[in-house]
C-alpha cells in the first residue's frame, strides 16, 4: 500500500540519518571547564518560583553585590548575578531552564535556588558539574549522587530520614522553660498529627522521638490529614480525635506536622473548638497571616529577623539598604545561599573551577553564628543541620518565644531512635 | 453517639457545598446537554471577583457578595452561553465534554493573566495578585457572615462538643435557601417549565413558541448563579487557590452521579450524603480492626472518585432510544477529501526532513542546537508519542478519556522499575537482575527497549482492566468513570510506597545501543535522541494508519456512527472499545517511559491527573483525528514558553506586551482557548488551514451531484420531470386570485417557489403553496415526493435554500421555529407533538397560559381532565394526539400543520382527530394537512394537492380529484402528455 510505505520509508530513512549522526554531531556536549569564568567575573544566576520565592533572589542580589562592594572573591572578581529564573513550580520547566541556564547562558553556579521541583535538574547539574546552592526543600539535595548540590542547612527531606533533627523537642522544653515552667516539657502530654503520606508517617516517627526525648508523654501519633493537593472538606473527625486524645481530654501540646492549607484549616479548627493548648507547627510564621496564626509557636530553621542578635541585626541591614523592608524566610534563605557561596569562593581562592568548589564544598562547615547553622558537609548530603527557633505571633507581629540553638541528630537504632551527636554522628 | 452526631453534622457543612455545586451541573446538563466541566473554574472566578473586591478595595463583604453572586456570576454565565454554548450545543458529545474542559483550563489562567499582566503589571491598578501570598496556599476572604466568625456551640441542643462557625453555618442556611428556591423555580414558574419541556422534546419546545437559545441562557446564568454562590461560600472555608477549588468542585461529580445526572433533589440529598460518608470514614476508619485499611494512605481523598465510580456503573449505561436515530455522529468533513495522496503526504514530509536536518546541525538558528535539541524537540517528541494515544483512543474511538495521564505515569513505573537504575534510596546492588536472558537481561541490568515495551504492556493491561467493566457506559460516563479512576490511583495506588518508590519515583539514564559490542548510538546525545524518538513516533503512526484501514478499524468508526447498526451487523461494540482503549493505554504508557527518558525521571507528580486535562485542550487545538496534530501538539507544548520568551526578550518588544507573554497563565490560557474554538472540529488548527481549498472544491461538485442524486432515484430511467403547477394558478384554486391573476386577500400560509433540501440533496424543487382562512389544504404524493420536507420548512425545522415563507404576509422565511410559532404557527409534528416527560396539565400550559382555557381544553376532551396529573407518555396514542390538538382547539391558531395526525391511530381515535380539524376549520384556521390515508383526508379537505419529486403537480378542489390521478399520485413517475 502507497500510504504505507510512504511513512516507512521516511522512518527507515530517519533512522538511517540517525545512525550516521555520530559522526555528524561530533563534540555535543563538550564544554570548557571554566564555563562562566572569566578573569574578572563568575557568573550566577537563581532558580525556582518567582512568584513565592522572589524575595530570595533578591536578597541574594544584595548578598552578591556586598560581596563586589567590598572586594570578597579572590583574584578581584565579581560575582555576575544575572537574576532569578521562573521555573513557575512546575517540575518540567525547572528542568527546562536549568538546562537553558547551563548550556546557553553558561553560568558557573545556580544560587540560589528555591523550589520544591528542583529534582530531575539534580541529575543534569551533576552531570554537567555545575555548582548549586539553595534551600535543600527539595530531594536532589539528599541524593548522595548528587555531588554538586549544596544546602545551606543541609539536606531537609532525606527519605527515608535517617538523621532527623532532635530540634523541635528541645526548643518546646525551652520554651516551657522560658515560660516559668521549671521541668521545661517534662510530662507535658501531646498530640502530633502528620499529612497521610510518606513523609508525614515518617514524620510522625520522628517527632515522637524527639518529644520523648525531651520527656513528653505522647498521647495521639497519626499521619492521619490527607495530603494536599486534596483539601480537607472538614476537620472534625481529626479536631474530636486530637480532643480527646489524653483520656477522654485535650492534650497540653499539638504538633502540625503538615502541609499550610492543613495547617490554616486545622489550627483554627482546634482553637474553635476550644483547645487551649500549645499549637506549634512549622509554617506559623508568615507575616501574611499573623492575625490567622496568633499564640501559635512557629517553628523556623533559622533565626528570623526579630531575633536581637547582632549577627541578624547586620543581615537587617544590608537588606534593608537593598530596599527588602520586611524580610521573610525566603528573603532569608536566600541571602544565606549567596553567603554560603561566597564563603566557598573565599576559601578556594583563585583558581576557580567547579571540580575544585566541589571538593572545597564537600567538606565545608557553613554558619553564621546565633542566625543559621553551624551545616557541615558531607554530613550535609543525608541530613539537615538540628538547628532552629521558635516565634509567636500577637497578631501583628512576632517575637521569639525560644531562641535559636543548635542540637543533636537522632537515628533509629534496632526499633529505637536514640539521639548522636552532629555531624560525627552522620556515617 | 456524640462523635457520630458531631460527624455528621459537620459533614454536612462540606456536603451542602456539594450539594450546591451538583445542582448547579445537574441543572446545565439537564438543560442545554452539556456537562460543564469547568463549573470548578467559574466557581473560583467568582472567589477572585469576591477577594478583589472585598479585600483587594475594601467594599463591604455584603455589596461585594452582590455584585459577585448576582451580577459578575451571571453575566459570566451569559457570556459563556453566548460565546461557547453556542459551538458546542450540536457538537458530538465528545466535543462537548472537551470544550468545556478548554474553559476550565483557559478560565482561571484568563482571569489571573488579566490581573498580573494586564491590570496590575500593565495598567499599574492597585489589584492584589494571589502569587504575593507566597507558598501558604493563598489568601482566606472572609466569610458572609461576621468577621472574625463566630463560634456557635450547641450544648442547649444536647449536642455537646459540635460547634460550627458562622461561615460554616452559612453554608448551610444558604444551601437550605438554594433547594427550596430551586425547587419553586423549576416547577412553579414559567421559566421553569420552558426549561423542563426544554430538556424533554427539544425541537418540540421550539415549535411551541421556545426560544431555545433564551432558556437555554436562562439556564446557564442560573447554573453560574449557583457555582459563584459556592465559590463565595467555599473561600473562607478553604484557601483561594485554583487547584483546591477545583477538588472541592470535583468531589460533588459523585454526587452528580449518583442523582443519575438528571435529578437536581436528588443531587442535593447525595452532596450532603457525600460530606457525612467522607466524615465519617475518616472519623472511623482506625476503628476498623484491618490494617491494611487503617494505614491506607489517600483513602479520605479518594472517597468521592470511589463513590463516583460506583455511582457510574449503576446509572452510566446508555438507557437513551438506542434505534431511532439515523446516525448518532456524522463525522466531520475531512479538509482534505478529493487531494491525492502524495499531496497530502507532502506536507508532513517536509516537516520532517526539516526537523531531522535540524537535530543533525545542518543549520545553526536558533542560538543554541543542543539546547534545543534536549529542551524542546526531545520532551517534545516524548510528548507527541503520549498524544499518539489520544488520536487513538478519542480520534478514531470517539471516547473522552480523562486517565491517559494515569497510563502515563503506569507506564513509566513499569520501564522505569525494569531498568531498576540505582538512586539514593536504592544504593547498588539492589539494582540489578539476577538471571539472563539473552537480548532482555543482561549483566544484571534490562534492555532499555524491553523495559519500555514492558512499560506499554503493563500500562495496555490497565487500560483493558479499566475498559471492560465500563465498556457500556456512554461518552460522558465514560468520560467521568475514567476521571475517577485516574484520581484514585492517583490517591492511593501511586502513592504507595512499593508502587512509586516514595517521592523518587523512578530514574531514567541514557541507554546506550550496542551492537555486537561496539557501541553504536548512544542515547545521551540530544541528536541521536531526537532522531530515536522521531523513529519511535514513526513507527506507532504506521501502527495507527494500519489500525484505521484494519477491520477493527472500521468496525470502531460503524460503532461511532451508529452502535446499533454495528451490532445488527454482527460488530461488537464493547469488544472494539476495549481494544481501542487498551491499545492507547498502552501507547501512552510507551510514551510514559519516553517521557521518563527525556526528562530524567517519572514520580507521581511529574503527570498528575490535571495535567491529562491540559493535555487534552492541547491535542485538540492542534488535531485529534491525526497524527500530525499530535506531532504538532508535542512540540508547541514544550516549545510555546521559549517561543514567549524569546519573542519578549527582541529590543523592539515593548515591555508591557512582554508582560503579557511571559506570564504564568499566558500558554494554559491559549490552549484552553484554543480547544474550546476547535473542540468540534478533530482537525483543529489544521482544518482551519486547509478549509477555504475545501469550500471550493466542493462549490464545484455541487452542481453535478444534485441532478445525479435525483435521477438516480429512478434507477437511471429516462423521466420527464413533470412541470409544477404555476403560483397564479394555485391562488386560483385557493380561491385568492383577482381577475388580473394576482393575489387579492392575503391567504394564511403562503409558500412560493420554496427550494429545500439536506445537505447536498435537494428535495423541494420550487414549491409553491397557499392555504386560506377556513381552509383545509391536503397534501398527497408518494413517499419521497417531500410532504414532511414542506410540513418541516413550514415551520422552520429545515433552511430554504431560496424562496419565501409567509404567514398572514409577514415574511418569515428568516424566522426561526419558535418565533414563527409566535406568529401564529402551529405544528402537529409526524410523532405526536407533547412533551412525554411533563404532565398532561403541564403539556397544556405551554401553550395556554390562561387557566380559564385549560378549563375549556378539559372540556373539549374531557379524557384529558381526568388523567391531568399524569404524564403524557402514558397516554395512549389517540389520548396524546386529543393532548396536542387540545391547545388548538382552545386558542385556534391562525394556521396550522398536521403531518400524518392520523398515523398509528385506531379508527375510532382517528374519527376524534378528523373531527376536530373540522372544527379547527370551522372556527377560522388555515389547515394544511399531510395524510397517508386518502380517504381520510377526502372527508375533510377542500382542496387536494399532488406533489411527485418535490414538486407540487397538481392542484385543485377536492371533488375533482379522482381515482385515477390519486393512484398516480401514489405510484409515482408518469404524467406523460398531461396538460
Amino acid at each position: 500500500m502507497k500510504r504505507t510505505s510512504k511513512m516507512l520509508v521516511t522512518a527507515v530513512a530517519a533512522a538511517a540519518v540517525a545512525l550516521g549522526s555520530l559522526a555528524a554531531s561530533g563534540s555535543a556536549g563538550a564544554q570548557s571547564s571554566a564555563r562562566g569564568v572569566t578573569d574578572s567575573s563568575i557568573k550566577v544566576s537563581g532558580l525556582g518560583h518567582s512568584a513565592f520565592y522572589e524575595e530570595a533572589g533578591k536578597a541574594a542580589k544584595a548578598r552578591f553585590d556586598l560581596a563586589n562592594k567590598n572586594n570578597e572573591i579572590p583574584g578581584g572578581r565579581k560575582i555576575d548575578y544575572i537574576g532569578f529564573t521562573d521555573d513557575k513550580a512546575n517540575g518540567d520547566t525547572n528542568l527546562a531552564e536549568t538546562r537553558r541556564l547551563v548550556t546557553e547562558e553558561q553560568v558557573f553556579g545556580i544560587v540560589p535556588v528555591m523550589s520544591p521541583s528542583f529534582q530531575a535538574a539534580g541529575a543534569f547539574v551533576n552531570q554537567s558539574k555545575v555548582p548549586t546552592l539553595g534551600w535543600g526543600i527539595s530531594s536532589a539535595f539528599c541524593d548522595s549522587s548528587n555531588k554538586y548540590i549544596f544546602g545551606f542547612t543541609g539536606c531537609l527531606v532525606p527519605n527515608p530520614p535517617t538523621y532527623p533533627g532532635n530540634t523541635w523537642g528541645e526548643l518546646m522544653n525551652q520554651y516551657f522553660k522560658n515560660q516559668g515552667v521549671s521541668s521545661g516539657a517534662k510530662g507535658k502530654t501531646t498530640a502530633i498529627i502528620a499529612d497521610n503520606n510518606d513523609s508525614g508517617k515518617t514524620g510522625v516517627e520522628v517527632i515522637v522521638a524527639t518529644a520523648e526525648a525531651v520527656g513528653m508523654k505522647v498521647v495521639y501519633a497519626e499521619a492521619a490529614l490527607p495530603a494536599p493537593p486534596a483539601p480537607v472538606g472538614d476537620f472534625a473527625p481529626y479536631v474530636q480525635a486530637i480532643m480527646t486524645s489524653n483520656n477522654g481530654k485535650q492534650p497540653d501540646v499539638v504538633f502540625l506536622v503538615v502541609a499550610p492549607s492543613n495547617v490554616y484549616g486545622l489550627g483554627p479548627a482546634l482553637t474553635q473548638a476550644g483547645f487551649t493548648g500549645v499549637d506549634t507547627n512549622a509554617v506559623a510564621y508568615a507575616p501574611a497571616f499573623a492575625a490567622l496564626t496568633k499564640g501559635w509557636q512557629a517553628f523556623t530553621q533559622f533565626a528570623t529577623p526579630e531575633s536581637t542578635s547582632s549577627e541578624m541585626q547586620q543581615i537587617n541591614q544590608t537588606l534593608q539598604a537593598a530596599g527588602i523592608q520586611n524580610v521573610g524566610q525566603p528573603g532569608l534563605a536566600g541571602y544565606f545561599a549567596a553567603d554560603m557561596f561566597v564563603q566557598i569562593l573565599k576559601k578556594v581562592g583563585k583558581d576557580l573551577t567547579p571540580e575544585k568548589f566541589q571538593a572545597v564544598a564537600a567538606k565545608f562547615k557553613y554558619q553564621i553564628e546565633n542566625v543559621v547553622g553551624p551545616t557541615y558537609y558531607p554530613a550535609g548530603f543525608k541530613a539537615g543541620s538540628p538547628c532552629g527557633q521558635l516565634s509567636e505571633s500577637n497578631g501583628s507581629t512576632y517575637k521569639v518565644t525560644a531562641e535559636f540553638g543548635c542540637y543533636d541528630l537522632l537515628t533509629e537504632k534496632g526499633n529505637k531512635w536514640v539521639t548522636v551527636p552532629y555531624p560525627k554522628g552522620v556515617k | 453517639m456524640q462523635k457520630f452526631l458531631n460527624l455528621v453534622i459537620s459533614g454536612m457543612v462540606t456536603g451542602a457545598i456539594y450539594s450546591i455545586m451538583a445542582s448547579g451541573l445537574v441543572l446545565t446538563y439537564q438543560s442545554s446537554g452539556v456537562f460543564n466541566f469547568a463549573h470548578a473554574a467559574v466557581a473560583f472566578t467568582s472567589a477572585y471577583f469576591y477577594f478583589q473586591l472585598n479585600t483587594g478595595q475594601s467594599i463591604p463583604i455584603v455589596p461585594s457578595l452582590v455584585l459577585t453572586v448576582f451580577v459578575f456570576a451571571p453575566l459570566l454565565g451569559l457570556a459563556l452561553d453566548r460565546i461557547v454554548l453556542g459551538r458546542l450545543a450540536k457538537a458530538p458529545m465528545y466535543a462537548r465534554i472537551v470544550g468545556t474542559i478548554g474553559i476550565l483550563v483557559a478560565l482561571p489562567n484568563l482571569v489571573q493573566w488579566l490581573v498580573d499582566a494586564v491590570m496590575v503589571d500593565w495598567w499599574g491598578l492597585d489589584l492584589t495578585k494571589l502569587s504575593e501570598y507566597g507558598d501558604s496556599g493563598g489568601p482566606i476572604p472572609p466569610g458572609i457572615g461576621p468577621t472574625p466568625a463566630e463560634v456557635y456551640r450547641f450544648e442547649w441542643l444536647g449536642l455537646d462538643g459540635v460547634n460550627l462557625n458562622s461561615n460554616q453555618l452559612a453554608v448551610f442556611i444558604v444551601a437550605a435557601l438554594v433547594a427550596v428556591l430551586l425547587y419553586l423555580i423549576i416547577r412553579r414558574t414559567r421559566v421553569g417549565l420552558e426549561m423542563r419541556a426544554q430538556v424533554d422534546r427539544e425541537a418540540l419546545a421550539s415549535l411551541r413558541g421556545i426560544n431555545p437559545r433564551r432558556t437555554s441562557a436562562i439556564a446557564w446564568m442560573l447554573s453560574m448563579t449557583l457555582a459563584g454562590l459556592g465559590g463565595v461560600l467555599i473561600a473562607p472555608l478553604f484557601q483561594l487557590n485554583d487547584p483546591t477549588f477545583l477538588f472541592v468542585v470535583f468531589a460533588s461529580l459523585a454526587a452528580v452521579a449518583l442523582a443519575g445526572m438528571r435529578s437536581i433533589p436528588l443531587a442535593f440529598a447525595a452532596g450532603l450524603g457525600l460530606g457525612v460518608a467522607q466524615n465519617l470514614i475518616a472519623g472511623y476508619r482506625r476503628d476498623i480492626p484491618w490494617r491494611f485499611f487503617n494505614d491506607l494512605s489517600g483513602l479520605e481523598s479518594a472517597v468521592p472518585y470511589l463513590i463516583l465510580l460506583a455511582a457510574l456503573f449503576v446509572v452510566g449505561r446508555e438507557r437513551g432510544r438506542a434505534a431511532g436515530s439515523v446516525s448518532d455522529e456524522k463525522p466531520a468533513p475531512d479538509h482534505r477529501a478529493g487531494l491525492p495522496s502524495w499531496r497530502r503526504k507532502l506536507p508532513w514530509a517536509i516537516f520532517t526532513v526539516v526537523l531531522v536536518g535540524y537535530t543533525l546541525g545542518a543549520f545553526g538558528w536558533p542560538n543554541n542546537p543542543i539546547y534545543v535539541r534536549s529542551s524542546i524537540l526531545a520532551p517534545g517528541l516524548a510528548l507527541a508519542i503520549v498524544f499518539l494515544s489520544f488520536v487513538v483512543v478519542t480520534g478514531i474511538g470517539g471516547m473522552v478519556s480523562l486517565a491517559q495521564a494515569t497510563f502515563v505515569t503506569a507506564g513509566g513505573y513499569m520501564a522505569g522499575w525494569a531498568l531498576q537504575l540505582s538512586d539514593a534510596r536504592h544504593p547498588p546492588p539492589w539494582s540489578e537482575w539476577s538471571f539472563d536472558i539473552p537480548f532482555v537481561v543482561h549483566n544484571g541490568s534490562m534492555n532499555f527497549f524491553v523495559a519500555c515495551l514492558l512499560g506499554a504492556l503493563a500500562a495496555a493491561a490497565l487500560g483493558a482492566l479499566v475498559a471492560y467493566p465500563i465498556r457500556r457506559m456512554g461518552t460522558l460516563a465514560l468520560a467521568l468513570a475514567t476521571f475517577a479512576l485516574a484520581w484514585v490511583m492517583y490517591f492511593i495506588v501511586f502513592q504507595n510506597d512499593g508502587v512509586g518508590n516514595g517521592s523518587f519515583g523512578y530514574a531514567f539514564r541514557f541507554p546506550t545501543l550496542n551492537l555486537f559490542g561496539i557501541e553504536t548510538l548512544d542515547f545521551s546525545k540530544a541528536s541521536t535522541l531526537v532522531c530515536g524518538l522521531l523513529l519511535v513516533f514513526g513507527v506507532i503512526t504506521l501502527l495507527i494508519h494500519n489500525l484505521q484501514r484494519s477491520p477493527s478499524g472500521r468496525a470502531m468508526f460503524a460503532v461511532r456512527s451508529s452502535s446499533v447498526a454495528a451490532q445488527t451487523s454482527g460488530v461488537s461494540p464493547a469488544r472494539a472499545q476495549v481494544a481501542l482503549f487498551a491499545l492507547s493505554a498502552g501507547i501512552a504508557g510507551f510514551g510514559g517511559a519516553m517521557y521518563g527518558l527525556s526528562n530524567f525521571a517519572v514520580t507521581r507528580d511529574s503527570v498528575p491527573p490535571i495535567t491529562g486535562l491540559i493535555w487534552i485542550t492541547v491535542v485538540v487545538t492542534f488535531g485529534v483525528r491525526r497524527p500530525g496534530g499530535a506531532l504538532l501538539a508535542g512540540l508547541s507544548y514544550t516549545a510555546a514558553p521559549v517561543i514567549w520568551r524569546e519573542l519578549a526578550s527582541f529590543s523592539w518588544m515593548p515591555d508591557f506586551l512582554s508582560e503579557l507573554l511571559v506570564s504564568t497563565y499566558f500558554t494554559p490560557m491559549l490552549f484552553g482557548l484554543g480547544a474550546i474554538n476547535l473542540a468540534k472540529n478533530p482537525d483543529g488548527l489544521l482544518a482551519m488551514v486547509g478549509h477555504r481549498g475545501l469550500e471550493r472544491r466542493r462549490e464545484k461538485e455541487r452542481k453535478a451531484r444534485i441532478a445525479e442524486a435525483e435521477l438516480g432515484l429512478h434507477h437511471g430511467e429516462e423521466v420527464v420531470v413533470p412541470d409544477a403547477v404555476p403560483e397564479a394558478q394555485v391562488l386560483a384554486t385557493v380561491g385568492l386570485a383577482t381577475p388580473d391573476g394576482t393575489a387579492g386577500a392575503v391567504p394564511v400560509i403562503l409558500l412560493e417557489d420554496v427550494v429545500a433540501g439536506y445537505g447536498d440533496v435537494e428535495v423541494l424543487h420550487g414549491v409553491t403553496v397557499a392555504v386560506e382562512r377556513g381552509q383545509v389544504v391536503a397534501l398527497l404524493g408518494a413517499n419521497g415526493a417531500g410532504k414532511s420536507t414542506l410540513c418541516n420548512v413550514t415551520a422552520g425545522l429545515v433552511p430554504i435554500t431560496s424562496g419565501t415563507v409567509q404567514l398572514s404576509g409577514v415574511d418569515v422565511t428568516d424566522l426561526a421555529p419558535h418565533a414563527r410559532a409566535q406568529e401564529g404557527l402551529l405544528l402537529v409534528p409526524e410523532a405526536r407533538g407533547i412533551f412525554p416527560g411533563l404532565t398532561v396539565e403541564e403539556n397544556l400550559q405551554v401553550l395556554l397560559r390562561d387557566p380559564a382555557l385549560r378549563a375549556k381544553a378539559y372540556e373539549r376532551f374531557p379524557i384529558l381532565g381526568e388523567r391531568r396529573k399524569q404524564v403524557a407518555g402514558l397516554l395512549s396514542g389517540g389520548e396524546q394526539q386529543m393532548l396536542s390538538l387540545a391547545p388548538a382547539l382552545a386558542t385556534p391558531p391562525a394556521a396550522l400543520v398536521a403531518d400524518e395526525p392520523t398515523l398509528g391511530l385506531a379508527p375510532l381515535a382517528a374519527e376524534v382527530v378528523i373531527d376536530a380539524l373540522r372544527e379547527l376549520r370551522g372556527m377560522g384556521t388555515a389547515i394544511l394537512l399531510v395524510e397517508e390515508k386518502a380517504s381520510e383526508v377526502m372527508k375533510v379537505a377542500d382542496i387536494v394537492a399532488f406533489m411527485e419529486l418535490g414538486r407540487v403537480v397538481w392542484m385543485g378542489p377536492r371533488d375533482e380529484a379522482d381515482d385515477e390521478r390519486l393512484a398516480a399520485a401514489y405510484l409515482g413517475g408518469t404524467h406523460r402528455g398531461e396538460a
